[in-house]
């Protein structure tokens, strides 16, 4: 066929300290391809992909970059090697603008002497963002006046400074809305198109199927296998990942909307950012979803529910226990958990360890007679959920900063499971989670129900609201347009006609 | 073009606010004392030395870096640059030199010390602090300081040549902060220091220039200390904190005025207004541990209270906000 390898990797080594991330990976990409990258979390995608695109070091092997031998310095000597990364994490700096960031490690070349004219930076910035199709962003501002978003978007921007040959994308759309999803499918459209290579990790199994020729699968820091044309599909992928024939079902196989008379969370006439005099039950056994594009309101209104913002209008309240919901440490208090879509920044502590981080909702829970936090239930609590929600790590005094992506979700998961929060706000919980353990999470939420608890599924994940929902709120500019119940009629059609 | 006058105008108005009330009022109670072209003259001259300390722990403020050890620095180049002087018989060029030799020298060594131990720099700068103190009497031998013998040496405090000092430090340090690569570097690395190492900053070198760069503002800081109290010893037991109190308040208040403009020019106007403040004081016959407390306390509620001006903006957007959704609600009843 004479197909061209542009990129290689030969039997690349990586270990932290007594985890061996990676163990001897060999991994090849053509011009053209599209390559997917998928293993459970904690497999070594990101760490591969990362040591490729200069962000770490490897321990040993070597990589091939049109045919050349390769070692990057750092991730901007990778790019002018020519390959350029969307990392995983938040990867902007909040406190300089965007075009600073677009051009960190790159300032030398914009200038003169060491002199820098602001003014033609924010101009091809701008040239760049226009160029991706993100020119509604001001290369001017301040990053941090961004939203979660479009800061994920000027990564996008950032990669495509040094125009590479491989992109590497490294669980990007989960982060992304539609906007966002756009830009990066059509990248990555025009990457093919123009003999260039992409490589693609993802858990959406579906996306991939959709977009990449072939599909790499990594487990516990080894290559599975490499699949191709007919052979990418979801039970193959599904397979490999975990290394044995997943049973069961996925999301929930009942199509019963079922859920008590009991209301307990209730929003009447709230007004917050894009929504004004809205109103909300949560019954006592109920899954809601509630789903829209990104900016209609549905994650502020996350955020009120939680009492994180407040309600200009109207009342959050539970109504059998006449409690407003002012402040997070009242919706604490009365047990209702919250898990934000900016997790590293709104949901975790990176600097801490895995067991401080479950533990801080359920301070009280640990305490003795006396009021002292016992160490021994301390650790106990901690290995339970690690267990339960199979985190992997070292052990419980790891520090989430060396957990994988999915690993960090799942502690977020685990805090509030952990404090047996009657409701759970949850905002694009299952982000980066990988197949095998997002069926784990939907069968503790069939049990949390079965249990009488009651859970906010916040998400743009069609499949994800229609498998797992009682009542679904489709919600379009902080307006409610529909309301469905869970049916085995509902498809996704019917739900996107009212979201745009 | 009309919108970026009206904006402009705006900024302005929100960076002169605080100052002008505090000079207004200052200028009220000591009966418009402050305001006599003698006082301003006087004010301005002394703005020079607590600026050109801010310009000395600006860069390294920025990296997240808290030198405290640099009132100590110009109290060792000072005294340094007066003993040469006198030595060498080179006069005011003489003290300008030796004073940013020895700065530079010190702050480089305390960058050195800071990559290489890696322990905080607060730790670092505070042990430092002690051992630079100690320097003076280690080296010269000298425990009741040096005293610069020539009255005509007191020029370098003086006008012209104290502005044109400040004016060339002002231009350096403006030029440094926002029209050069290593400008743009230090913000990026003191935003988040792991996203930067990854774009390829040499995150080290960055840090140590930066303590360098600081050395240059600390020994022109010293030499005007030198000329103008003709007489310097040395400090122990963190008294050279002392020399810095100043600048410290003004600091705050620059970096709270960087939210409207620039922040070369914030560290200006903020000094000068503390040391109107701080004349204001004298004139009303507050001694220096009142001026202390009082000028604390007026910092203080000030960046209190525009602190909270972002939360009082939101809160009348949030009544008008519900006024229209309670309309809105009684007339979805209605209908
Ligand atoms: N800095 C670090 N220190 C210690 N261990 C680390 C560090 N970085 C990664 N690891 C470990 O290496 C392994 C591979 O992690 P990696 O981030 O590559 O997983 P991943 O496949 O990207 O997972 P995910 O799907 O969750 O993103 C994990 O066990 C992780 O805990
Ligand atoms: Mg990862």
């Amino acid at each position: 066929m004479g197909k061209e390898i542009i990129f290689s990797a030969h039997g690349i080594c990586k270990a932290f300290g007594p985890t061996r991330a990676l163990i001897d990976v060999d991994f090849s990409i053509y011009r053209g391809e599209v390559h997917g990258l998928i293993g459970e979390n904690g497999s070594g995608k990101s760490t591969f992909s990362s040591i490729a695109a200069g962000a770490q070091s490897l321990d040993s092997g070597t990589f091939t970059l049109k045919g050349q031998p390769y070692s990057p310095k750092n991730m901007v000597d990778a790019q002018n090697h020519g390959i350029g990364m969307i990392v995983q994490e938040q990867g902007t700096i909040g406190s300089i603008s965007v075009a600073s960031n677009i051009f960190t490690g790159r300032m030398k070349e914009n200038s003169k002497f060491g002199f820098l004219s602001m003014k033609q930076l924010n101009e091809k910035a701008q040239i760049i963002l226009n160029n991706i199709g993100a020119g509604d962003i001001n290369a001017s501002l301040l990053t941090s006046s961004l939203n979660f978003e479009d800061r994920k978007i000027v990564e996008i921007a950032r990669v495509m400074v040094a125009d590479p040959d491989v992109l590497i994308v490294d669980e990007t759309t989960t982060a992304l809305a539609m906007k966002g999803r756009k830009i990066l499918y059509n990248l990555i459209e025009k990457f093919k198109s123009e003999n260039k290579a992409v490589i693609f990790i993802s858990h959406d199994l579906n996306e991939l199927i959709e977009i990449c020729d072939r599909v790499t699968v990594l487990r516990d820091g080894r290559i599975i296998d490499t699949l191709e044309g007919d052979n990418i599909s979801e039970d193959n992928m599904r397979r490999l990942m975990v290394g044995r024939e997943l049973d069961g079902h996925y999301f929930r196989n009942d199509y019963i909307c079922s859920y008590d008379d009991e209301i307990v969370l209730e929003a009447k006439q709230i007004t917050y950012g894009p929504f004004t005099n809205l109103d909300l039950q949560l019954h006592k056994g109920e899954i809601l979803g509630i789903t829209g594009l990104s900016e209609c309101g549905m994650h502020e209104l996350g955020k009120v529910l939680f009492g994180i913002e407040k309600t200009i209008t109207g009342s959050v309240t539970i109504p059998a226990k006449n409690v407003e919901i002012k402040n997070p440490t009242i919706a604490i208090k009365n047990r209702i958990g919250y898990l934000s879509k900016d997790r590293d920044r709104e949901s975790i502590i990176l600097n801490a360890s895995i067991k401080d981080n479950i533990e801080l909702p359920c301070m009280d829970k640990l305490k003795g007679p006396l009021g002292f936090i016992s160490t021994k239930s301390e650790r106990k609590l901690a290995r339970e959920q690690i267990e339960v929600l199979q985190i992997k790590c070292r052990n419980s005094e790891q520090l989430l900063t060396e957990l994988s992506g999915g690993n960090k979700q799942k502690v977020v998961f685990s805090k509030w499971l952990a404090c047996d929060s009657d409701v759970l706000i949850l905002d694009c919980a299952t982000r980066g989670i990988d197949v095998g353990v997002k069926a784990a999470i939907y069968r503790l939420l069939e049990d949390l129900k079965s249990k009488g608890k009651s859970v906010i599924l916040i998400s743009e994940e069609l499949p994800e609201m229609i498998g797992m929902s009682d009542r679904m709120l489709i919600m379009q500019n902080g307006k409610i347009t529909a309301e469905f119940k869970r049916s085995p009629e509902l498809k996704e059609e019917d739900i996107i006609k009212y979201m745009i | 073009m009309k919108y970026k006058i009206k904006e402009f105008l705006l900024r302005t108005i929100k960076t002169m606010i605080f100052p002008a009330c505090i000079l207004l009022l200052f200028g009220l109670l000591t009966k418009g004392q402050i305001f006599t072209g003698r006082m301003i003259m006087i004010i301005l001259r002394q703005s020079v030395f607590p600026a050109l300390i801010i310009m000395a722990m600006l860069p390294n403020l920025t990296l997240g870096m808290m030198d405290f050890s640099i009132g100590a620095v110009v109290t060792m180049s000072a005294i340094t640059g007066g003993i040469l002087m006198n030595t060498t018989g080179w006069g005011l060029p003489g003290l300008v030199l030796f004073s940013l030799l020895t700065a530079v020298i010190l702050t480089t060594l305390t960058g050195l010390l800071n990559n290489v131990l890696r322990v905080p720099t607060l730790v670092l700068s505070l042990g430092l602090m002690l051992v630079y103190e100690a320097l003076p009497s280690l080296i010269f031998r000298s425990t009741s300081g040096v005293a610069i013998i020539k009255v005509k040496y007191a020029a370098l405090a003086q006008p012209p040549l104290v502005f044109i000092v400040f004016a060339i430090a002002f231009i350096l340090f403006y030029i440094i902060i926002n029209k050069t690569t290593y400008g743009n570097n230090i913000k990026a690395l003191g935003g988040n220091e792991e996203l930067a190492r990854r774009a390829g900053l040499d995150v080290d070198k960055i840090k140590q220039i930066g303590f360098t760069i600081s050395g240059i503002f600390a020994g022109a800081a010293a030499a005007i200390y030198m000329s103008n109290n003709g007489q310097v010893s040395p400090n122990a037991a963190f008294g050279s904190i002392t020399t810095i109190m100043d600048a410290f308040l003004g600091l705050f208040l620059g970096m709270f005025l960087s939210n409207f403009c620039n922040i070369s020019i914030g560290i200006v106007i903020a000094v000068v207004t503390m040391t109107a403040m701080t004349n204001g004081l004298v004139a009303l016959g507050f001694d220096s541990t009142w001026r202390d407390i009082i000028k604390s306390v007026v910092l203080f509620i000030l960046l209190a209270f525009s602190g909270n001006q972002p939360y009082f903006v939101r809160w009348r957007a949030n009544l008008k906000r519900a006024e229209e959704a309670n309309l809105a609600a009684e007339k979805a009843k209605t209908v």
